[in-house]
């Protein structure tokens, strides 16, 4: 893939929180570095504190990185410009709680220097795509999570960027609001546009990433395409209708003439879970392992060689 | 735990409010105003005089403003109290009053606050003015200012006394008094005139009207625990008679001897008010107690004596008599009041101003003469039965005055003035007075 | 009236504001080059010049409807949030305050000013206070909820957020402001009493320069010329504590001048009158006549001679002069077409023309006299005016709201700006600080600067403290004293810099003229004002933008 196509692009990001003094309290983010094609659903993956929000926010330039440079478009992330281009959606919806449904996207439309009609007319769209339609003139104090995260999704989306940041989309979601969000999401894959979102309900980023990268203690651990990830070298998985015990006796002995044994006959477990927990368990016991691209793809951590935490 | 149903619950919630309200009604019910009224607290409070009420009237304005700062009275009062000063030096006299106005609400029981600016206004604001119709404006802001304090505060005797004062002497001995006197009666600044029902609802003479002030500050002080701060016992008492000797004195010093029967009864009243009011006052002095006026037996200072317990000796109780009556000058008042109610002794008044205004008005030096001499002779007759009253200074100004007239009147006449003539012995006492008005005539006069 | 009316000099001031101004955004520069430099070593002269052109851009790309749009959420922040409550205090005060003003003094003309005073001190009291927490909590409250972080990641620039703020704030507040000085102004009007109702007016007053003569008549320093100093006036001092007013002995040649220039004639004609007002103050060395005011003359001489030589002097009758009277019409002498006049020395009669002989050529010299002999008048530079038509309560009432008006916006731009790098409560007690220090404290700070204050700096002080040293009593030369002074040479040095940070706010306080019926001056009250806001509002928009930028929107 050429650079070209690459939206975002992460160079060595490190970030240290520091206290009052200046001294420095916590290192949250430790050498990232990936790219973000254009037209993908990348998932940023990791536990609470794992530096999910601050990769997100550094991108935003709501925070300055420490050493390391991002690029947005090919321009710094301190680029007011660059904020065109792009909608986010923040982790809880920070909108403005006196405002309604509508005021709210006229606002955002105003600082995209949108004229009167073109404001109108997305924000319309908007409200009927997200479904808030009948709640349109309450304030936004009086709406529940699910509508919160709506509104806060229209007006990400309000000036058709080519980017989008969902920080926690669905959290706090009901089944049907994460089912509509998701789709909302695949949507703006099919609209050509980039998606990066962080999440630690792993169902929702196997169900619409393409790509995911596992951050976790600040270090990036894992990264690649979902199908890849979840592909096991060592086992193979049948997916069958109910069985019979007659039934499974049987493949057990087709088995053993293939000189094959049956490891398990349970459903299968979303495995993208079996993964993150995997990582999270060989981080803790091998700190300081980081993921480190190589030439001819990614594949998970354990195949890679590890890195050395260097000396701070 | 107990399962309750949420209505069970809410009237449970009511009855331990009902038990609650309970102690605060029987604590705290306020009273009506009588006494043994309202809640136990009220009545210790009316029991011990604690309440504000008791103080005096009560401004709501005043308890919304304390309640509104919560406490920063103290603070509040005195930045305005700053403001005050500020606003005095730089003779800004509406918001003067104003930002003192806003002191008193703030701190209504405070006396001094009164006291001051009370004064301030009748005394300094008012001097600032040029205009004499000005100035007595800011009097009656000041006796105004100083009766509504009193008004709120019915336990200091100083406000009613200083609203006195100011009635009777600010307007009284003022070198306006002229004007403030007549202004008093017949006020400028009414529409319509007459006397302004602030300050002389009864529209009397000023001495009389501050006479009415002395009298309720005399009653105050006389009630139990209440004490006055300013003068001596036995001068504070005076102050009613004092203002009827004032009275009547600056009646006939006026010249309104048409009225005469009024000058005679004032002095006759004057009198009557001191031996049997002033005078027949007890005072405490380390000899125990003592009256001033003390007839020829002692038999009050017996009485006296007596029901102390003889702890004191008639010598002691007439040692201290003495010293009172010194301390006041009570004997001379009262030889005063006695000489000045006679007739002969108006008509001996009556004479001199007469004679002063045919001399000074018309230049009438013949009735001038006449009449300055027949009033000096009743002046020496006087004398020859009070030779006391030479000591009183506005008697020997009148005399002396009187005097340097009738020499002038002499000399107008191209006569030279006679070597003898009555009082000359007095004229002779004080050469330097004599001397005095002699110039003064001549600076005025010529001659 | 008490107040000294002196014409604001722009010019001076503006190039007062740029030496101040360049001053500091040099210093700022410098200080943001050698940071810059020391962070990143040679490639922070990169990033300093990226810095100043990003600055450039930034600016450059301002967009109004983004300005706008802040400016509507602010104005819809703070109706939401019920900061209009202030309405319902004001409305209670209002109600009530007839209780506490009601007749404070019998004379309903001096009422006049207490009614006035109250309305507008009441006004500024309760809307300075709101704009004031308002202003200085809203930024703070944005980046606590992160709302913010929906705003900044939009294409808008911070300075733009920063103005936005200031213009949202400015609208709550005059709306606020509006309402309130039109219920003040009807609350006002309605309560004067009717017969001080005429004294509701807005007078506009002409001031001369003022010179005095001795006791012989000779003319004092007779300055015409535009460096008049209120040194020059050497009239007697009666040691009133007040050295407001100046003061002229009764019976002598003792004069008063007031030189007037450059008058429009033409314009007086079309009048047809001419109006005198005098505040002059009597002070008696001896009780004279008690029912007679002072007497005083004033005299009107053209400044422009005849073919003899000779300036026309034309005598005006005598008059007692009204002591501290609040009614115009007691004080204003007013002359109209021909004037019938005793000429001095040969008291012969004789009439001129007020417009086309006495006013001739726009100069003239009024001369006040005292008669009463042994006795003094008073006056000082803005005791005599010449009044040209009075205009209504009302144009005066809504200058003075124009006052509190440019002095909410500066609290709202220094409110704002504070809150664009501290939180809430700091950047309360920060513009509070300001506010109460440039409010009271700025004659202090420019008399220790000046060095007019006696007692030295703060080490001196507190050396004079202990040692019971009268602040007037030199202190001994001596080592101790060269340390002391040379410390505090760097402390005044510091208040020195920092003296035009903190605005004068007394100058917004039109109150004084409103109250006694004058219209507020344009040159001498709201141009200052306004001048000394606009100062505030460049700085500040690019203190906010900068303390925005380099500012990381996590609220900690």
């Amino acid at each position: 893939m050429s650079q070209a196509e690459n939206v975002i692009e992460i160079r060595n990001l490190s970030k240290d929180y520091r206290d009052f003094w200046g001294r420095k309290k916590v290192q949250a983010l430790k050498s990232l570095s990936l790219d973000v094609r254009k037209g993908e659903i990348f998932g940023l993956l990791g536990p609470n504190g794992s530096g999910k929000t601050t990769t997100m926010k550094l991108l935003l330039g709501l925070l300055f990185p420490t050493t390391g440079d991002v690029s947005i478009f090919g321009q710094p992330a301190s680029n007011v410009e660059k904020n065109e281009r792009i909608g986010y959606l923040p982790e809880e919806s920070y909108l403005y709680r006196f405002l309604n449904a509508d005021e709210t996207l006229d606002f955002y439309g105003r600082l995209f220097n949108m004229s009167p009609a073109v404001r109108k007319q997305r924000r319309d769209e908007l409200i009927q795509q997200v479904g808030i339609a009948h709640a349109r003139k309450r304030q936004l104090k009086e709406y529940s999570k699910g509508m919160t995260r709506r509104i806060g999704l229209a007006q990400a989306l309000i000036n058709d960027p080519d980017l989008v940041l969902l920080d926690e989309p669905t959290s706090g979601l009901d089944p049907i609001g994460t089912r509509d969000m998701k789709d909302m999401i695949l949507k703006l894959r099919e609209q050509g546009k980039t998606v990066v979102m962080c999440s630690h309900l792993l169902a929702d980023v196997q169900d619409v990433c393409d790509r995911i990268a596992i951050l976790y203690g600040g270090e990036l651990k894992v990264m690649g395409r979902v199908d890849d990830l979840l592909k096991s070298k060592d086992q193979e998985q049948l997916l069958t209708s109910p069985l019979s015990p007659e039934a499974h006796k049987e493949i057990e002995a087709v088995l053993k003439k293939h000189n094959a044994q049956l490891l398990s006959a349970d459903r299968p477990t979303t495995t993208l879970e079996e993964l993150f927990l995997k990582t999270v368990q060989i981080s803790q016991e091998r700190p300081g392992q980081r993921y480190v691209a190589e030439e001819g793809g990614e594949s998970p951590l354990e195949q890679k060689q590890s890195v050395e935490p260097s000396a701070k | 735990m107990t399962r309750l149903s949420s209505q069970q619950r809410k009237l449970a919630y009511l009855l331990a409010m009902i038990l609650l309200l309970a102690p605060i009604v029987y604590f705290g019910a306020p009273g009506d105003g009588t006494a043994k009224s309202g809640g136990q607290l009220s009545r210790l409070r009316d029991e011990y005089d604690l309440g504000e009420t008791s103080l005096g009237n009560v401004d709501p304005a005043s308890s919304t403003m304390n309640l509104v700062l919560l406490g920063l009275r103290g603070i509040a009062s005195n930045m305005l109290w700053q403001q005050a000063v500020v606003q005095k030096d730089k003779k800004d006299w509406a918001g003067l009053k104003a930002t003192v106005d806003s002191i008193v609400l703030l701190q209504p029981h405070f006396r001094q606050v009164w006291e001051f600016q009370g004064w301030n206004l009748a005394y300094n604001v008012s001097a600032e003015w040029d205009g004499v119709v000005d100035r007595y404006q800011w009097v009656k802001e000041g006796a105004k200012f100083m009766m509504l304090g009193a008004s709120r505060n019915h336990k200091y005797p100083e406000l009613y006394w200083e609203s006195g004062r100011i009635l009777g002497q600010k307007i009284g001995r003022a070198d306006e008094k002229k004007f403030f006197r007549q202004y008093f009666i017949d006020d400028p600044l009414l529409d319509g005139g007459g006397p302004d029902p602030a300050i002389n609802p009864d529209g009397k003479d000023n001495y009389l009207a501050a006479k009415d002030w002395f009298v309720i500050a005399n009653e105050v002080e006389a009630r139990p625990g209440i004490t006055q701060s300013r003068v001596a016992d036995v001068l504070f008492r005076s102050y009613p008679v004092r203002s009827q000797i004032d009275y009547a004195d600056t009646f006939q010093q006026e010249g309104k001897f048409e009225e005469i029967g009024r000058i005679q009864e004032a002095w006759e009243v004057a009198f009557d008010e001191l031996r049997n009011q002033w005078g027949a006052e007890r005072y405490m002095t380390p000899g125990g107690w003592v009256v001033m006026e003390v007839d020829e037996n002692n038999d009050v200072l017996h009485a006296i004596i007596q029901e102390e317990g003889n702890k004191f000796t008639l010598y002691d109780k007439l040692e201290w008599v003495d010293r009172r009556q010194k301390m006041c000058n009570y004997r001379y008042w009262r030889t005063r009041c006695l000489v000045e109610s006679r007739p002969e002794v108006i008509q001996a008044h009556k004479d001199l101003f007469e004679g002063k205004r045919a001399f000074i008005d018309r230049g009438d030096i013949q009735e001038a003469e006449t009449k300055l001499m027949a009033g000096l002779q009743g002046m020496e007759r006087i004398l020859a039965e009070f030779p006391e009253l030479e000591l009183e200074s506005n008697f020997r100004e009148e005399t002396l005055k009187s005097i340097v007239l009738w020499r002038g009147a002499k000399q107008a006449k191209g006569e030279e003035p006679p070597a003898t003539f009555p009082l000359k012995y007095l004229w002779d006492a004080y050469p330097e007075e004599a001397e005095g008005y002699t110039t003064l005539f001549r600076s005025l006069y010529g001659g | 009236m008490s107040f000294d009316v002196v014409d604001f000099n722009l010019w001076a001031g503006l190039l007062h504001f740029l030496q101040v101004f360049c001053g500091i955004a040099v210093v700022f520069l410098v200080a943001g080059f050698l940071i810059s430099l020391i962070q990143h070593g040679a490639g922070g002269v990169a990033g300093f010049l990226k810095g100043l052109t990003e600055f450039a851009t930034d600016f450059a790309r301002t967009s109004p409807q983004r300005i706008w749009a802040i400016c509507l959420l602010t104005w819809k922040e703070a109706t939401r949030r019920k900061a209009l409550y202030v309405f319902v205090i004001f409305a209670l005060l209002i109600m009530f305050a007839g209780w506490f003003l009601r007749n404070a003094v019998d004379r309903p003309e001096l009422q006049v000013k207490n009614y006035v005073s109250f309305v507008l001190t009441i006004i500024s009291w309760l809307s300075l206070p709101v704009v004031l927490l308002l202003s200085c909590w809203g930024l703070p409250t944005d980046i606590k909820n992160r709302s913010l972080h929906t705003v900044v990641t939009k294409p808008v620039r911070k300075h733009e957020l920063v103005l936005g703020r200031f213009l949202g704030y400015s609208l709550v507040g005059t709306v606020v402001l509006l309402v309130m000085g039109v219920v003040g102004y009807f609350w006002t009007v309605g309560q004067v009493p009717e017969a001080a109702r005429s004294e509701l007016i807005g007078r506009v007053p002409i001031y001369g320069n003022m010179s005095f003569s001795t006791r012989q008549g000779d003319r004092l320093k007779a300055d015409l010329g535009e460096n008049f100093k209120p040194d020059d006036m050497a009239g007697v001092n009666v040691g009133d504590i007040w050295e407001y007013r100046s003061y002229i002995e009764g019976g002598t040649k003792s004069r008063t001048f007031y030189d007037f220039k450059d008058l429009d004639v033409a314009a007086m004609k079309r009048q047809g009158e001419f109006r005198i007002e005098y505040n002059f103050e009597a002070f008696r060395s001896h009780k004279g006549e008690i029912d007679k005011s002072l007497l005083c003359r004033l005299t009107i001489e053209n400044q422009q001679p005849d073919a003899q030589g000779k300036k026309l002097r034309v005598p005006l009758p005598i008059f007692e002069v009204k002591e501290f009277s609040n009614r115009a019409s007691e004080k204003t002498i007013v002359l109209g077409e021909t004037i019938t006049y005793n000429e001095e020395g040969t008291n012969e009669i004789r009439t001129v023309n007020l417009f086309d002989d006495l006013l001739k050529g726009g100069n003239i010299t009024i001369e006040a006299q005292c008669l009463d002999p042994g006795q003094y008048l008073g006056m000082a530079r803005s005791d005599l005016y010449l009044r040209l038509p009075d205009r209504s309560f009302a144009a005066t009432y809504f200058r003075g709201v124009m006052g509190i008006w440019l002095q909410m916006l500066l609290i709202i731009v220094l409110g704002v700006t504070a809150s664009t790098f501290v939180k809430g409560p700091v950047a309360t007690l920060l513009t509070f600080g300001i506010l109460v220090v440039g409010g009271t404290l700025s004659e202090l700070m420019r008399a220790l600067v000046t060095g007019t204050q006696e007692g030295g700096g703060p080490f001196e002080s507190a050396y004079r403290m202990f040692m019971h040293l009268n602040p007037s009593v030199a202190v001994e030369a001596g080592p101790l004293t060269t340390i002391m002074q040379a410390v505090d040479s760097v402390a005044i040095g510091f208040l020195w810099t920092v003296q035009y940070l903190f605005p004068d706010f007394k100058i917004f306080n039109t109150t004084p003229y409103v109250a006694n019926g004058f219209l507020v001056p344009w040159k001498a009250a709201l141009l200052p004002g306004i001048a000394v806001t606009l100062a505030f509002v460049i700085p500040c928009l690019l203190l906010g933008y900068f303390a925005m930028k380099v500012r990381e929107m996590e609220a900690k």
